[in-house]
């Protein structure tokens, strides 16, 4: 049973996709300008430490393209984690900013900065610190991303704070829990498929690793997770991915140290208009 | 005589019809269908882009212009910067080459203003031309020109091009 129960896992982390493709981590690029995005991940957990049975989370999400050097996020979670029954459990919403671009012909250096909060009515457990579904706060971080033709490395580093009434009460100190931490994340992907580019039909097939860590600066508790994933993208818009983490090595107290995700992403684009200056007619 | 007058008249006629027919665009940092498509789904909503069709391999974008439509190339910069790319190469092509003379240092089309810089190639086509201002090529190719450019000047509705 256990075995097959395996096979579920819940992923703890902030699967949001932007046109370059990582599963687990945001990258520098902003989506295109009036286009919209919907997107549901499913995580999933094998064993929920805390009830001693398998745990889920849905986390729809839309995206919306303000300008070619913004985007904005919000979502919400739908979970049975850190209760016994499944519920509405959070909203957040999310803004990256496209700082820097340098361009050539198929590769691309960006600098994107971003701003993520949320609230959660999930009580206080473990270590880790999520903001989409496990706890409330906000992450202030800066992204930078490198393509090269087809091979595409991107690194985060965001600092978290988190906002529970147990931080601000005055007459009860918890001294185990941290409420500001460091992440960090270095990423690669890999275009597998097509080998070269004939229409929008053809499928896309990307491969990725990324390495996702976890620090608290009040406890020595730190966690280094690995998570391989592969995407699949169909019609240019529609991207299917796939993802298993797992940690390396780490001392915080966590919920699970594996975990699945499975996602599903739609894009839209030129949803409204644009102001464009008046044409002039040449006779 | 007559045959004086018809010649200067075709040659009025040739320049007060003269206009592009054709812009190539080349695109930099789209590596993904998906953001090739977003880059056409731009242009072609262009009101005086007629067709688009795309070399994906050289992310070359190849615009069949309206006739009777004066093109925007402020509006084709910001159709490719709004989908979140960059220009790398723009070519306007037209059947204008009768209206330069060789002293010409720039000739007004559709509405703007080009100032010229003749590429020294001894066979030059005077069908084509590649815009060098700042966010319409490579920084390379900017920065080759950059002292021409501040030198003309600059204004709304001008552009500086190599032919």
């Amino acid at each position: 049973m256990k075995s097959l129960v395996a096979f579920l896992c819940c992923f703890i982390s902030i699967p949001v996709f932007a046109q370059e493709l990582f599963v687990n981590s945001e990258n520098a690029s902003i989506i295109p300008a009036r286009s919209l995005t919907g997107s549901l991940d499913v995580h999933l957990v094998g064993n929920d430490r805390l009830y001693a049975r398998p745990a889920q989370r849905y986390v729809p999400a839309i995206k919306f393209g303000i300008s070619n050097r913004l985007e904005l996020r919000i979502g919400g979670t739908l979970s049975n984690m850190h209760t016994y029954q499944f519920r509405g459990e959070s909203v957040s919403v999310y803004g990256k900013y496209r700082l820097m671009s340098r361009e050539e012909l198929h590769r691309h250096f960006r600098v994107a900065g971003f701003l993520s909060a949320s609230f959660t009515n999930a009580p206080f457990h473990y270590d880790e610190a999520t903001l989409h579904g496990g706890k409330s706060g906000m992450d202030l971080g800066i992204i930078a991303t490198q393509l090269i033709n087809k091979l595409a490395l991107s690194a985060t580093i965001s600092h978290m704070q988190l906002f529970d009434k147990s931080r601000f009460n005055d007459v009860v100190y918890l001294p185990t829990r941290n409420f500001q931490l460091i992440n960090y994340s270095f990423s690669t992907g890999y275009l597998l498929l097509p080998t070269s580019y004939r229409n929008f039909k053809q499928v896309n097939l990307n491969l990725y690793l990324e390495l996702l860590g976890q620090r608290s600066l009040e406890l020595r508790k730190q966690y280094l997770d690995l998570a391989p994933a592969i995407q699949l993208i169909f019609f240019s818009s529609l991207k299917i991915s796939g993802s298993y983490r797992f940690q390396v090595e780490g001392s915080m107290d966590r919920m699970t140290h594996e975990s699945w995700l499975i996602s599903v992403e739609k894009s839209f684009l030129d949803i409204w208009a644009s102001r464009v200056r008046k044409q002039k007619i040449s006779h | 005589m007559k045959k004086l007058v018809v010649l200067v008249l075709v040659c009025l006629s040739l320049q007060g019809n003269a206009q592009f027919e054709k812009a190539r665009v080349q695109v930099n940092g789209v590596v993904c269908s998906l953001c090739t498509k977003a880059v056409m789904k731009a242009l072609n909503k262009l009101n005086f882009v007629d067709q688009v069709t795309v070399d994906l391999k050289h992310q070359q974008y190849d615009l069949r212009l309206k006739h009777g439509v004066s093109p925007d190339l402020t509006d084709l910069r910001k159709a490719i910067e709004d989908a979140g790319f960059s220009i790398g190469q723009l070519q306007l092509f037209g059947d204008f080459g009768a209206g330069i003379k060789e002293s010409d240092s720039s000739i007004s089309l559709n509405g703007q203003t080009f100032y010229l810089q003749r590429s020294g190639n001894n066979g030059a086509s005077s069908k084509a031309m590649t815009i060098v201002d700042k966010h319409f090529c490579s920084m390379k190719t900017y920065q080759q020109y950059q002292k021409w450019i501040e030198a003309v000047g600059s204004c709304e509705d001008c552009f500086h091009a190599i032919i």
